[in-house]
């Protein structure tokens, strides 16, 4: 990373948990992780707190739709690394291939995807900055669509999270190096999902 | 206009985290990375940089981290304010969401009562 602090600026606990997860996991912790070890209190402690809350709480949406939203807003925030981990993601947890392909053709009818996350999509797409767009249009939309309230603002927290780390992603360097690397990392990551000991966030 | 009752499931941990990014002491002061967050100069050499990263992140590059050092600016400098940016650019596209939501919602009550 491009930051010295967030390889090796880490206390005594956090440094000894970098060395040991790779031989309990099988891959080293990611650059998220590594951020949010480097001064718990400032950053890592409430951040994965909100994106536990968000991926994994309770929601209309799935966790693999999550995964697959997240994937989506990296994409349009063109974040390299965060639509190779969250693609990852949601192949995993939807069982079938997601690329970043699928987002340059997702209104195409062989997209395969459901009328609900294609409502999301086009939410997205319509509350972002471009001034073209309306949001208040395209939330009547999605609610003309079959989306609640509750699904809608599910949807934005997601967008949130992500309009966050994207810039972290792009502003650190951060990277998941190759194709293996990728695959490995987006797996840990469904597997421990976003959850770090506690011991390790005090 | 009022807040989307959904919302409110996410209002707390979404304020930690603010609290945590803005007041954590740290090498900059809160007031400087509430400058930060709040989308306005902070009058310091990072300002180009936190620009970007708002607005055009993925152009970031090692170069722009080697001027912020050669500058004097040090990592946790770096760190403190590029989170503050990145929270408060975030959080203002969030805003635009949740405001959506509530006309939105307001004009179907509206609707609702005049029947």
């Amino acid at each position: 990373m491009r930051l010295g602090v967030l390889d090796r600026g880490h206390r005594l606990r956090a440094r000894l948990a970098i060395r040991v997860v790779p031989r309990v996991m099988g891959t080293a912790l990611d650059d998220v992780a590594l951020t949010s070890l480097y001064r718990p209190g400032l950053f890592g402690r409430p951040w994965l707190a909100l994106v536990r809350q968000v991926m994994l709480g309770p929601s209309g949406w799935t966790r693999g739709e999550r995964e697959l939203l997240a994937a989506f807003v990296s994409y349009r925030n063109r974040c390299r690394y965060c639509v190779g981990i969250h693609t990852g993601t949601a192949t995993i947890l939807l069982g079938r291939p997601i690329t970043s392909g699928l987002f340059d053709r997702w209104r195409s009818p062989d997209s395969g995807l459901t009328p609900r996350i294609l409502t999301a999509f086009a939410l997205l797409e319509g509350i972002g900055q471009d001034p073209a767009h309306i949001p208040e249009t395209a939330v009547e939309r999605a609610m003309a669509e079959g989306l609640s309230e509750d699904d809608i603002v599910d949807v934005l927290a997601v967008s949130f999270l992500f309009d966050l780390i994207n810039r972290l992603a792009d502003a650190f360097g951060y990277s998941f190096g190759d194709e293996q690397g990728r695959l490995a990392e987006a797996a840990a990551l469904v597997r421990i999902a976003y959850k770090v000991p506690a011991v390790l966030l005090r | 206009m009022t807040e989307p009752l959904a919302a409110r499931k996410y209002a707390g941990a979404i304020s930690a985290l603010r609290h945590a990014i803005l007041e954590t002491p740290g090498i900059t002061l809160p007031a400087t990375r509430r400058m930060a967050e709040a989308g306005i100069p902070t009058g310091t050499l990072a300002d180009p940089w936190l620009d970007l990263v708002r607005n055009a992140s993925p152009r970031l590059t090692d170069g722009h981290v080697d001027e912020l050092r050669a500058a004097g600016i040090v990592d946790d400098e770096i760190l403190e304010l590029t989170l503050a940016a990145s929270f408060g650019e975030a959080a203002r596209r969030l805003r635009r969401g949740l405001d959506a939501v509530a006309d939105t919602s307001d004009a179907v009550d509206s609707q609702i009562e005049e029947r």
